[in-house]
């Protein structure tokens, strides 16, 4: 995947930028709203504060449609780079694992890299989240190591498993591409296609059984780390409710706010690792030990 | 009171993991069912000799994998997004007007602006991704002749290649342009927000209190508007691809 941030780089910081912009600009409305209402509550308000907020408004909309249009473009260049090299790679490989690679591995790899813009833009916030986040409360330390090292535990353990549903959705793809190939090319009208027919069936049945086993596994395997996100939320609030009165209160409001930044980035960022072990499986069957020039 | 509320968001919080797995895992099996008939079907339909079929064998695997695997969230996951930022958009509204009825008037103006500006686009954004999928499709039917003859890119497939790649950017960036002019709604929701809370404030209709209370509810509303807007004009391609996929049924339905 380095080799296709590598080729298309600008486009890439380029994205990133835009849609990090985006959500600078997303955290900084509410508090342009805020401040607003508090200035019509003392009768101070005056029309900069709209400007304001639509000066900000505008450039979170059109930073956003840029970064995603970016994003779109980096998808299908990452694609055409892994497809050019499969055309051209001359190791020896049979027909339909070629065309697997081409429709589904170098597909798979492509939206990968396109949520990965979108994941990095937000989860840059994530770090200064948890920063403020550690400095309003100590309590919220533990739960926020506990969370990092569970899910780092947890992925550990997941990815053999990832991996190996993975590795056997691939594999039954290109029994099914094979299937799918030998149909087209059948000439005759009669017994032998039916019977190359309910074997592709066949084949079509036992992949898609392969990837609902695959996305099963997937949806398991990230649902104890968003356990623990959840449960490190609401111990958070019990801590702080019980030990540090004074949080309670206004201030808890704009820590909720900051826990929520923090939860939907780990969440995004767990669910992404986990399609990125299976990802690998992937990048390992184009590339199979070959250095990229 | 204070006590009751918080349990009640901490039970949602832990709630939420479980609920949200066991969906995932039903619509997933739901998926793979839906998957399988339309493949078997799209299949059938392309090696049923009383079509005549004029594609490369390429084109046809991306006519059958790429169609239905592209399309799938229009078949179910859409549903359960579109009921829930529904649900939202509905209790948020019924919160704000519990505060005060006319404070309701702001996320519905947003609601109602987007709903318009949304309207408007419509009628332009429905082939987007047209030339996009079916300059794909083709492509990737002429790269499956290269691999059948081993045969390097020509130049012709390399212009087609950079025309794939320009057309996936500008069908994007359309897209989310249309997307952002309903986006606009958020300032026109704000601006009937202050004028309202002017008024009711001098009037003594309203409190402080519930006007930043309605301030954070029309992000509620609004939020999910601009979500079920964007699933809208995401899923451009999505239906572009089912709509191909009914067209073989009504071929089937024709016969």
């Amino acid at each position: 995947m380095f080799i296709c941030l590598r080729n298309n780089l600008t486009v890439f910081l380029l994205s990133v930028i835009c849609l990090t912009v985006a959500t600078i600009c997303q955290l900084l409305i509410p508090s342009v709203v805020a401040k607003s209402l508090s200035a019509l509550t003392t009768g101070s308000i005056n029309a900069e504060f709209y400007f304001t907020l639509i000066a900000v408004f505008l450039t979170k909309l059109s930073s956003q449609a840029l970064g995603n249009s970016l994003a779109t473009l980096m998808e299908a260049r990452s694609r055409f780079l892994l497809i050019n090299f499969i055309v051209h790679d001359k190791r020896p490989s049979p027909l339909c694992s070629r065309v697997t690679l081409i429709k589904e591995d170098a597909e798979k790899i492509a939206s990968v890299i396109h949520d990965t813009i979108h994941l990095i833009g937000s989860c840059i916030l994530t770090v200064p989240a948890a920063y403020i986040l550690l400095q309003e409360n100590i309590y919220f330390f533990l739960p926020i190591a506990l969370i990092i090292v569970l899910t780092c535990v947890q992925l550990r353990f997941a990815k053999p498993v990832i991996q190996r549903l993975y590795a056997a959705e691939m594999s039954k793809e290109d029994l099914y591409k094979e299937s799918l190939i030998s149909d087209f090319n059948v000439s005759s009208d009669g017994k032998q296609s039916k019977m190359q027919l309910i074997r592709s069936y066949g084949y079509l049945k036992d992949t898609v059984r392969a990837r609902y086993k695959y996305l099963k596994a997937s949806a398991i395997q990230s649902f104890w780390p968003e356990m623990a996100i959840s449960a490190g939320t609401v111990s958070v609030i019990f801590f702080s409710a019980a030990a540090t009165p004074e949080l309670f209160g206004e201030r808890l409001i704009a820590c909720l706010g900051y826990i929520g930044i923090f939860t939907m980035a780990s969440t995004g960022s767990i669910r992404l690792g986990i399609t990125m072990i299976g990802v690998k499986v992937s990048v390992d069957r184009i590339f199979r030990g070959h250095r990229y020039e | 009171m204070y006590l009751y509320a918080l349990a009640s968001a901490s039970l949602f919080i832990i709630a939420t993991p479980p609920l949200k797995m066991t969906a995932n895992i039903y619509l997933q099996r739901t998926i793979s069912n839906t998957r399988y008939t339309l493949k078997k079907m799209i299949l059938t339909h392309l090696v049923d000799r009383r079509f005549e079929q004029t594609q490369k064998p390429g084109e046809r695997i991306e006519l059958i994998d790429g169609d239905v695997d592209g399309s799938m969230y229009l078949y179910h996951s859409i549903y359960l997004d579109v009921s829930l930022n529904c649900s939202i958009i509905i209790a948020a509204l019924l919160v704000t007007a519990h505060y005060h009825p006319l404070l309701a008037l702001a996320p519905l103006s947003g609601l109602v602006y987007a709903i318009a500006a949304h309207l408007i686009t419509r009628k332009h954004s429905n082939s987007l991704f047209d030339e996009y999928v079916q300059e794909n499709t083709l492509t990737i039917g002429a790269l499956c002749e290269l691999l059948v003859n081993a045969k390097p890119y020509t130049n012709r497939i390399k212009v087609d290649i950079k025309n794939i790649e320009r057309l996936a950017f500008r069908s994007s960036l359309k897209a989310t342009t249309f997307e952002s002019m309903s986006g606009t709604c958020y300032p026109i929701a704000i601006l009937v927000l202050l004028l309202l809370s002017a008024h009711l404030l001098s009037v003594g209709e309203a409190t402080i209190g519930s006007i930043f209370a309605s301030a954070i509810y029309l992000e509620r509303v609004l939020s999910p508007t601009m979500s079920m807007i964007s699933i809208y004009y995401s899923s451009r391609e999505a239906s572009y691809r089912r709509s191909r996929i009914r067209s073989y049924e009504l071929q089937h339905e024709g016969h």
